[in-house]
């Protein structure tokens, strides 16, 4: 499964983007960030950095505020302060398609498939700067469009085999498994040619079989050197995936390092028992 | 009744136009502009004063501003009006605004849109509305009463045509995806990059210009227009047809027109009189509701669903498809 993920000619370079995670810039700074609604502080002054190429964990007890942290870097929910510094663009307050079209995709906790789209359409409505979806291309006709979407629905066959969704390709994506719906946020998310993704709990209510699928997918697209910013519960995961890992609870950032270390840390294990 | 049934026609022809630009929007997009019968007054009033001619030629009807233009000036300059109303409706209403709250500020739009040219006699002869407006070609023609129907029909039917085209083309191309993953999920389509506010004002734009352009053939074929005939209810038999029909489907959409606008409202005048005259009016919109709600619960998806796209492998399958179909519709995908 791993290996066919791996398959791609990235794989050559796999060796180099090893290389850029220690040395590479910080492709996102978080500077400062704060969600409040009303009195509740969703996101209490949390602050960090992701280097290109690097996997990092966001994790923590439920209504930690990972999930509104997270939104407040793809641009869906409005700080009420801070810098969200993307690629060196100040992104905070910009609406989530400004931030897509920067470069970092988010995929949903819950929902966030096109219900009555089938499974290739999905795909298909991320790719950026298509000639059919302009008005004046779409008026323009097949002739002008049919070309490039047609190299385009080879590039969705292409990520679909590596999901494993080939054969789902016509499937309205309301009657796949939620597992699967996971996958084709994640394909989706690969059509728009990302520079990081924002995953909110990718393996969440997955049946074990595919979380492992899901995982090895994404540890193939952090080898490619895809920056990948995850929320995530299961910490055997995110301790495989994840260069580094932030711990956040009650709206704080209260720790961040690896997971190996995290796990011995009281705080951490204090945040974990209290919050649950 | 051939001349009955070509008046019949040219109403679902208006309809099926009318349909459409409601289908880009509601069906498409999922936009519930309960102001549509709007942007078909529009379309309708705009045709109207430009070939009614200067104010000062009538006496009897007042209107602000007038002119007298040739065919297809009118139905043209009905298109722009429109195009025009969508983006003016659409910037105040779509950009701050959840779903339901935008729905619920275009049907206040739509119903002080009436009060406002109800109220105003000078602006476009308040209620009693515009009457003798001209039809086109009319004076030069000299045809019989049903041989000028006929001609008309095929005016409206060029004009159908043209829209169909227009509507075929979002629908089948990379933008219409985009527009059908606005319906499905917002948050979603803007997170992958798209700009919804945009999409959203886009197909108030054009399906704007369609209503208006549905309005324009009506009132030129009627010759006379008045608030009464655009209250907001009207739009809810707009929405009837969609529904019924088939969202999502241009055929379906064209089908639901045909039996909501043709034969349900339209149709119901062949009735045998039943003494009250209200009453007929009241049994067509409690009627109406009733079909709304069976379809609604029963089949959701209309009478033709809309279509699931499959995209085969090979390019040249579609091709090989599309020459089975008739060859009219083949024609008209080649030039596309
Ligand atoms: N739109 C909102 N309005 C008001 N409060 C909100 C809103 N969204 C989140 N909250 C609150 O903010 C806090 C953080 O929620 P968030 O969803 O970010 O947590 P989380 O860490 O993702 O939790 P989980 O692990 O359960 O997904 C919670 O107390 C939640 O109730
Ligand atoms: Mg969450």
């Amino acid at each position: 499964m791993a290996d066919q993920l791996t398959d791609t000619p990235a794989e050559s370079t796999s060796s180099d983007s090893e290389a850029d995670r220690v040395t590479g810039a910080a492709i996102l700074r978080v500077v400062d960030l704060e969600v409040h609604f009303g009195a509740v502080r969703a996101v209490n002054g949390v602050s960090f950095e992701v280097q290109t190429g690097t996997a990092v964990g966001l994790i923590g007890p439920n209504g930690a505020g990972k999930s509104t942290a997270l939104k407040a870097v793809g641009g869906e929910t409005r700080p009420t302060s801070g810098r969200v510094i993307f690629d060196g663009i100040d992104l905070a307050g910009r609406p989530s398609h400004v931030a897509a079209r920067a470069g970092m995709i988010r995929t949903f906790q819950l929902g966030g498939e096109f219900a009555r789209l089938t499974v290739m359409e999905n795909l298909l409505v991320s790719v950026p700067r298509q000639r059919g979806k302009s008005i004046w291309g779409a008026l323009g006709g097949r002739r002008w469009w049919g070309a490039e979407d047609a190299a385009e629905i080879r590039r969705a066959r292409e990520i679909l085999s590596r999901l494993e969704l080939r054969e789902k390709e016509n499937d309205y994506a309301s009657d796949l498994s939620g597992g699967q719906r996971k996958l084709v946020e994640i394909g989706r998310a690969l059509m728009a040619r990302p520079k990081m993704l924002l995953l909110d709990e990718p393996m969440a209510g997955v049946n074990r079989s595919l979380a492992r699928h899901i995982e090895h997918a994404l540890s193939a697209l952090r080898n490619d050197g895809l920056t990948l910013l995850l929320v995530e519960h299961e910490l055997g995961s995110v301790e495989r995936l994840c260069d580094r890992v932030l711990v956040m609870a009650g709206g704080r950032q209260i720790a961040s390092g690896h997971m190996g270390q995290l796990r011995s840390r009281q705080e951490v294990l204090d945040a974990y028992l209290g919050g649950r | 009744m051939a001349y009955y049934l070509l008046t019949l026609a040219v109403y679902v022809v208006v309809g099926v136009i009318a349909c459409w630009g409601l289908n880009l929007q509601f069906g498409d997009t999922g936009v519930l502009n309960f102001a549509y019968i709007l942007f078909v007054a529009a379309g309708a009033y705009t045709a109207s004063i430009l070939s009614l001619g200067h104010p000062n030629s009538s006496s009897y009807q007042h209107y602000f501003w007038g002119a007298h233009m040739p065919w297809p000036i009118p139905w043209l300059a009905a298109a722009v009006v429109g195009g025009l109303l969508g983006l003016l409706v659409g910037l105040l209403v779509l950009r701050r605004l959840r779903g339901d709250y935008q729905a619920m500020v275009l049907l206040v739009v739509s119903i002080m849109g009436s009060y406002i040219v109800s109220a105003d006699p000078g602006f476009l002869n308040g209620g009693v509305g515009l009457a003798l407006i001209p039809q086109p070609f009319k004076g030069v023609l000299h045809l019989s009463q049903v041989g000028y129907e006929v001609f008309y029909l095929a005016l409206a039917l060029l004009a159908a045509a043209v829209v169909f085209e227009v509507v075929r083309r979002i629908h089948i191309s990379p933008l219409g995806r985009v527009l059908r993953a606005v319906r499905e999920n917002e948050a979603a389509a803007a997170a992958v990059g798209h700009n919804v506010a945009a999409v959203k004002l886009l197909v108030m734009v054009i399906g704007g210009a369609i209503a208006a352009l549905a309005g324009a053939i009506e009132v030129q074929f009627i010759a006379a227009w008045a608030p009464a005939g655009w209250d907001y209810t009207e739009t809810f038999g707009l929405f009837a047809a969609v529904i019924v029909g088939g969202r999502g489907n241009l055929g379906g959409v064209a089908l639901g027109a045909l039996l909501v606008q043709g034969l349900f409202l339209e149709g119901t005048v062949l009735l045998p009189n039943i003494g009250n005259p209200a009453l007929i009016g009241a049994i067509q919109w409690m009627s109406l509701g009733a079909l709304i709600l069976i379809f609604l619960y029963f089949r959701p998806q209309g009478v033709l669903p809309e279509r699931r796209r499959t995209y085969s492998s090979d390019i040249t399958t579609r091709r090989n498809r599309m020459a089975a179909l008739p060859a009219a519709l083949t024609r008209r995908s080649a030039r596309g």
